[in-house]
């Protein structure tokens, strides 16, 4: 029909798609836990609620392969027998995958996949409980349909009404407890009537029907029988009163007369007091009769024409349909946010634009009194901006439960193609990460999960030598540390051994073997992210880690974020990966290196130390700072001072923690702390790594955001190659480097 | 767009308010949308038959929605439980056709009518002035209460 109809179905439909995406989260959740009590009634229960909600969705979108198969699920699940069937995990597991096929099949407007293999379980286990549910999904198929096509209901009111005809004149035999009852009724003067109410062919629960006309003629008299009576099973779709009550036969017709349920009734006076008082009547003349009016009125009603193929619920609704919906969600496209979010850069670098030029000022008329007014002005805008920029990033974040729980399935999966039994406890689900971020992540934590039970995890057998249980362990969890959320992966297998990593690094010609002997364990337990080390199966023979490691460690850098190793031989592996909070804007540590401005996240700085150059001492191939009691490495972004008194020339130290590595950056200048607004740099725009974006500030300068991590592994990596000249200079451009690098200063180490 | 005569209080010519009682989000925007199209007002949802008590207490619609399987508290027991406290509560059960037998049950506590998923709307518009009798009026478009 029109466009606005088929926006709100689309609308509907996305609505339904998301939803359906968490029925079938809660499948798989639900048959986990079948699988771990079989039997469960409770479980048994809450499956059968989940389908019998998607079959309902379903059916209301018009998807009726989706709501069939559902329905028949539904129709097994419903069976004493079937549900303490052993196999039903396996059935549910099915279910979610091939339901969710459908709806993915749905979405892409593409043709629904076979079912087949569902359907035969579903029939398997209906069999085994002696009950085949086919016929009944005939039935139900039938129904569907039938009331589906307008053209038979346009006449089927008709054909009701003949079909009816003979059974009209039915009165029903009253058993002796009946009749007795009849006569008291009429003792007491009361008008005896006999209603005959034929149920709406399109009603499907003709029982409830019935006891709908019970209920509106109870309140009105005293119903002294009924036929068919209560209990009886079968789907009667007329039903005979006798009533005892003072109105007439009109008031009771039309008290009857309920909508959408009641199609026909017909009211006869069986005898009033001064009638015949033989309780066998004779045939009562009908006096009242009333055929639904409703079901003509159906017939011209627009909602009952097909809304394109479907089963139409939709109505049409005032524009405003959303806005008065009670629970208050809003489904944005993040695209929208993120604008948003953009924008609150941009104030936040308007804001430092006033900063500065109202620093200016002050210089200027440091008496005027003005600068106090400003000032105010300024730390109310301020405060405003960083609660706005708050609550714009709180929109983006969602609790990282939405990953977490795919993985029980995943574990449970994967641990049967290796043989072995492996439990997931998880923790801090509710920590609140960016949405970005945690899609992000979602890849390299599914990546670390198949690792650890795959290599990581030992056989039950082996467990068990070792003195563990045969179960394994892997504990996922999410918390908050300082500035950053960390998700940690830890299993309690075999752990890695560093000593054939490292062989393996020094065969594959990754480092040398000099090198390798000076790696300290952390430093080994890194190659296992180099690429070259997680290529091909012998990972597994050497560390049991190691797929794709290199994708985990991609990702993480992207997202500023680093991926921490800890291992312990025999006792297990855990993998933390710690994010930042949001992508978009840090707090960051201004500094200058030859006269060039960069950033750093001031999350990652532990300290600033100052010295002078003649601290700095080279030991071992590297420069090393003594700081109090700790020795660091230090790593230089430009180049050593020349000179007779280079030894005095004061420096500062910013000492970094990025991952468990902690080191000194030597820095030139200072230039303060201040919030910035990361820009992407296009690949083409900038050649190194070292640097992962840029910012505006306040006056206009570009400032270049480090990359911590990149630059981490570039001094690894220079010291591995044993090239001769730390990490200095690394920050200079090519041309700057080779004249005037410091190569006396290294060939003297 | 085709649009139903609204459907309004007798007694204030307001709106007639409905609290929606479903576990399926989806299925509660559905019935909302319904309930706009007849000139109604969503007073509230509710995801369990708990929070549907809770719920009619608060906000006391003129019809409660209730759909039979639940979380936590199944509809016939809320329904029951809304009914004994408010006699006067007019609950219309929302089930597919699987689960007659509770809807018979929700009859036999105090259920006014029920519906069939899919809902249909002519068939809840129906059911709706059904249930509201005399307490409602059916207005022109120009919203005049009768």
């Amino acid at each position: 029909m029109s466009t606005g109809r088929d926006e709100r179905m689309a609308e509907l439909r996305e609505i339904f798609f998301e939803s359906a995406q968490e029925l079938l989260q809660a499948l798989n959740d639900e048959a986990l836990k079948l699988e771990k009590e079989p039997g469960d009634a409770e479980i048994v229960r809450t499956i059968r609620r989940i389908v019998h909600t998607l079959k309902g969705d379903a059916a209301a979108c018009g998807y009726r392969e989706l709501s069939e198969l559902a329905h028949d699920m539904e129709d097994v699940l419903a069976l004493q027998t079937a549900s303490a069937h052993t196999s039903l995990p396996q059935v549910a597991f099915t279910a979610a995958d091939v339901f969710g096929a459908i709806l993915t099949a749905y979405r892409r407007r593409v043709k629904v996949p076979s079912t087949e293999p569902l359907r035969k379980m579903i029939h398997a286990m209906a069999e085994y409980a002696g009950n085949v549910p086919a016929p009944k999904k005939k039935l139900a198929g039938n129904k569907t349909s039938r009331s589906k096509t307008p053209a038979t209901r346009d006449s089927a009111g008709n054909r009701r009404e003949e079909s009816r005809v003979p059974a009209r004149a039915r009165l029903a035999a009253w058993n002796e407890y009946e009749k007795l009852a009849i006569q008291k009724a009429l003792r007491q003067g009361k008008k005896l009537y006999h209603v005959l109410a034929d149920i709406d062919l399109d009603c499907g629960m003709p029982i409830a029907g019935r006891q709908l006309v019970q209920v509106a003629l109870s309140a009105i008299g005293e119903i002294l029988a009924i036929r068919p009576e209560a209990g009886a099973s079968q789907a009667e779709r007329l039903v005979e009163f006798a009533v005892a009550s003072d109105q007439t036969a009109e008031q009771i017709a039309a008290r009857c007369q309920v909508p959408t349920v009641i199609s026909k009734v017909t009211v006869g006076l069986i005898a009033d007091a001064t009638g015949a008082k033989d309780p066998n009547f004779a045939i009562p003349h009908p006096i009242a009769t009333f055929t639904s009016e409703s079901a003509a009125k159906l017939e011209h009603s627009p909602a009952s024409q097909p809304l394109s193929e479907s089963e139409d619920d939709q109505q049409p609704t005032t524009p405003s349909h959303m806005a008065s919906l009670a629970d208050n969600i809003l489904r944005v496209d993040a695209e929208r946010i993120d604008n948003v979010l953009n924008l609150v850069g941009e104030l936040i670098i308007g804001k430092s634009m006033l900063q500065q030029t109202l620093n200016d000022f002050a210089k200027r008329f440091p008496k005027d009194h003005m600068r106090g007014k400003f000032a105010d002005a300024m730390a109310l805008q301020g405060r405003v901006l960083n609660d706005l920029q708050r609550s714009v990033m709180k929109i983006r974040m969602v609790p990282v439960e939405q990953l977490f729980r795919r993985f029980p399935r995943l574990i449970r999966d994967v641990g049967r193609q290796c043989g072995k039994q492996v439990e997931l406890v998880i923790s801090g689900q509710h920590t609140d990460l960016d949405k970005s971020i945690l899609d992000a992540i979602a890849e390299p934590i599914t990546h670390l999960i198949r690792n650890a039970v795959s290599h990581g995890i030992e056989s039950a057998e082996e467990r068990q030598r070792a003195g563990k249980s045969p179960n394994g362990t892997i504990r996922l969890q999410a918390y908050h540390q300082a500035n950053q959320v960390v998700v940690e992966v830890r299993d309690d297998g075999q752990g890695i051994n560093a000593e054939r990593v490292k062989t393996r690094a020094v065969e594959q010609g990754m480092i040398t073997a000099e090198a390798a002997a000076q790696l300290s364990e952390s430093e080994i337990l890194d190659l296992i992210f180099q690429p070259g080390l997680s290529t091909a199966e012998q990972i597994t023979e050497v560390s049991g880690r190691g797929v794709g490691m290199d994708v985990v460690q991609s990702v993480l850098r992207r997202l500023k974020g680093t991926v921490e190793v800890e291992t312990n031989p025999g006792r297990g592996t855990a993998f933390r990966l710690k994010l930042p909070l949001t992508l978009a804007i840090i707090k960051a540590l201004l500094f200058r290196v030859e006269h060039r401005l960069y950033a750093i996240a001031l999350s990652s700085v532990a300290e600033i130390a100052r010295t002078i150059e003649s601290e700095i001492h080279q030991v071992d191939n590297r420069e090393i700072l003594q700081l109090r009691n700790q020795v660091l490495p230090m790593v230089r972004l430009g180049r050593l001072p020349v000179g007779a008194d280079h030894g005095s020339h004061k420096i500062f130290v910013l000492v970094i923690t990025s991952g468990d590595k902690k080191f000194g950056l030597i820095v030139d200048q200072l230039e303060g702390e201040q919030e910035l607004v990361i820009k992407a740099l296009d690949d083409h725009a900038i050649s190194t790594d070292l640097v992962s974006g840029a910012s505006i500030m306040g006056d206009g300068r570009v400032v270049m955001i480090l990359n911590l991590s990149a630059v981490v592994e570039h001094f690894s990596r220079s010291r591995f190659k044993s090239s001769g000249v730390l990490g200095s200079g690394m920050l200079l451009s090519h041309e700057e480097r080779s004249p005037l690098g410091p190569i006396d200063r290294g060939a003297q180490a | 767009m085709e649009q139903f005569a609204p459907v309004r209080r007798s007694k204030d010519g307001q709106p007639v308010r409905y609290l929606i009682v479903d576990d399926s989000v989806f299925a509660r925007k559905n019935l909302a949308r319904m309930i706009e199209s007849f000139g109604g007002q969503v007073a509230s949802e509710a995801g369990d038959g708990l929070t549907a008590i809770t719920e009619y207490d608060r906000t006391s619609p003129d019809i409660v929605l209730m759909d039979i399987t639940m979380p936590q508290m199944e509809g016939i027991e809320a329904a029951e439980k809304i009914v004994q406290q408010h006699p006067e509560a007019r609950i219309v059960m929302v089930s597919s056709v699987g689960y007659q037998e509770n809807i018979v049950a929700a009859l036999q506590r105090g259920a006014r009518h029920f519906v069939q998923k899919p809902v249909k709307p002519d068939v809840l518009y129906e059911v709706i002035k059904y249930v509201l009798g005399d307490d409602a009026a059916v207005t022109n478009a120009a919203g005049a209460g009768a």
